[in-house]
């Protein structure tokens, strides 16, 4: 599903990712960890192709990067849902339609839209703020619009980058739950987090980050 | 498709103050572009009329026998530039002049004898005015014994055609500048909503939009701007068109030919919408995922 193959990044002269190696199955799930600054964010960004490796190959569901056209990108993306440390939800939108537009982007119509939403919102447990817009909730509601976003394209793989950074812990556990139950419908989730208390006794695989370099694959 | 018009559409009313302003500025644009294809085309028409009312005269030579006339109006009929000819014998002459001296036809009186020659009058065929196939026929016909003189306003005609050359060469040069200052003013005003919506943009960009997903609003906006221009630049010519005709029409009958082709009324929305697209083009220039 995903593969990473002697994967080098770097920024400037910071070298965010050495040499990573690595590869996931579809339908797993994976916790990716480290302290801060240690490349778990830039290997999202690479999955998602905000970012270019400078060395290695990344192949990510038959495509890979050496050979990407740049008009696959978009196509690409709609294979891969993301879950944004920011969110990136558009303020002058109501939730409907900041779910909505993963869709439209695709050309879906709007009766099935309509239809599709409603399920992604009821999955996150927020039928009933469907037309309020996102200044006018809570952090973990944010957060959990942006999960319903990710996933109502029926994306086959979910990236998450810190979803429980700013959130209390029945919030943190709240959202874990959303996971767990996306990835039992068979979709791949991959989780950033320096949180380890997440990963701690849930028997999943993690890898872990520092200073770029992958450390340990402690498989569940 | 629909959703992107959606999009255009509700950004065209959100930034509804700065449209205004462009499409007034486009419309006075289009509106010069209008009155000069407007005169063009007049200047075009009335130009083009002119070897039709201009015609040849030729004067035939005293004594020249009926066989080298018919002669002569075969040859002539034949000639492509030709439209048709009409022979005026001495005595249709005479006639003509009396008619035309009216009241004053007395001074006639005294002639015993026709002082007047036979001619053959050549209209020329509309549109086919080319100079040196007028001057060829000419010279041609200077040569021949049985013509006396050929009178023909050539160096009028070659003054018009010369001033409508000129007229054309500016009007082109005016027409480029317009287009290409249209262009801008969609190239500034796209490029500056393009900046508002850089947030959305980058979204859309993370959640799989095309390219041509998030050209389609701007290009729906900027060709909106420019029909809605060139419908205020049209409304703007039609309206001059029907004051100038109303206005000018009996202090000056000549002007009275002048012509609005509803066509040009109609090219001016859609022109504006290519240049407004030409310019939103420009503006969104290469996007990059
Ligand atoms: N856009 C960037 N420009 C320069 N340096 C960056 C950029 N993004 C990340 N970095 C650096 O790369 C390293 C890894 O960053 P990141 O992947 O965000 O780490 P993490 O998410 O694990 O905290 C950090 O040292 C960070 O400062
Ligand atoms: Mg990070």
């Amino acid at each position: 599903m995903i593969g990473f193959k002697d994967v080098t990044r770097i920024y400037d002269n910071m070298t965010a990712l050495r040499k990573v190696t690595f590869g996931i199955e579809k339908g797993e799930f994976v916790y990716i960890t480290g302290p801060s600054g240690a490349g778990k964010s830039t290997l999202l960004k690479l999955i998602y192709l905000a970012e270019k490796p400078d060395e290695g190959t990344i192949r990510i569901a038959g495509w890979d990067t050496d050979t990407l056209r740049e008009s696959a990108i978009p196509y690409l993306r709609r294979n891969i849902g993301v879950v944004f440390q920011d969110f990136k939800l558009l303020a002058n939108r109501t939730v409907y339609d900041n779910i909505a537009l993963a869709l439209r982007i695709r050309g879906f119509g709007e009766n099935e839209i309509k239809g599709r939403v409603q399920d992604a919102l009821k999955l996150v447990g927020l039928r009933h703020k469907t037309d309020n817009f996102p200044v006018a909730l809570s952090g973990g509601e944010q957060q959990r619009i942006t999960i319903a976003r990710a996933i109502v394209g029926e994306p086959t793989v979910l990236l998450a980058d810190e979803p429980t950074g700013n959130l209390d812990v029945d919030n943190a556990a709240g959202i874990m739950k959303i996971f767990k139950e996306i990835n039992a419908r068979g979709t791949t989730i991959l989780i950033a987090t320096h949180n380890r208390e997440l990963f701690r006794n849930t028997g999943l695989r993690v890898l872990w980050f520092d200073s770029g370099n992958l450390v340990a694959d402690e498989e569940g | 498709m629909i959703y992107s018009i959606k999009l255009a559409l509700k950004s065209l009313w959100f930034e509804k103050w700065i449209h205004m302003l462009t499409v007034v500025t486009i419309g006075v644009g289009l509106f010069v572009l209008g009155l000069i294809f407007f005169s063009l085309y007049n200047i075009e028409g009335i130009t083009s009329r002119l070897p039709e009312r201009f015609s040849v005269m030729v004067f035939l030579s005293e004594g020249t026998g009926n066989r080298e006339i018919n002669q002569l109006k075969a040859r002539l009929s034949e000639d492509p530039i030709v439209e048709r000819i009409k022979y005026i014998s001495k005595d249709d002459a005479l006639v003509e002049l009396r008619t035309s001296l009216k009241d004053a036809a007395y001074i006639l009186e005294g002639l015993d004898e026709n002082p007047l020659f036979p001619s053959i009058e050549i209209r020329l065929k509309k549109n086919s005015f080319d100079r040196t196939r007028v001057e060829g026929l000419i010279n041609e016909l200077k040569g021949l014994r049985s013509v006396n003189d050929v009178v023909y306003g050539e160096d009028l005609l070659g003054t018009i055609y010369t001033i409508r050359n000129g007229v054309k060469t500016i009007s082109a040069g005016v027409i480029l500048l317009f287009s290409m200052a249209i262009i801008f003013v969609c190239y500034s005003t796209v490029k500056i909503l393009f900046y508002r919506r850089k947030e959305e943009i980058e979204i859309f960009k993370l959640l799989g939009a095309t390219k041509a997903f998030i050209r389609l609003p701007f290009l729906i906006e900027g060709g909106t701007l420019g029909f809605l221009g060139g419908l205020l630049g049209g409304a703007g010519t039609y309206i001059l068109y029907r004051f100038i005709n109303g206005l000018v029409i009996s202090d000056f009958p000549m002007l009275g030919v002048m012509h609005l082709p509803l066509g040009l009324v109609a090219a001016l929305p859609a022109g504006g919408a290519i240049l407004g697209i030409i310019g939103s083009t420009i503006a969104l220039g290469r996007l990059r995922f």
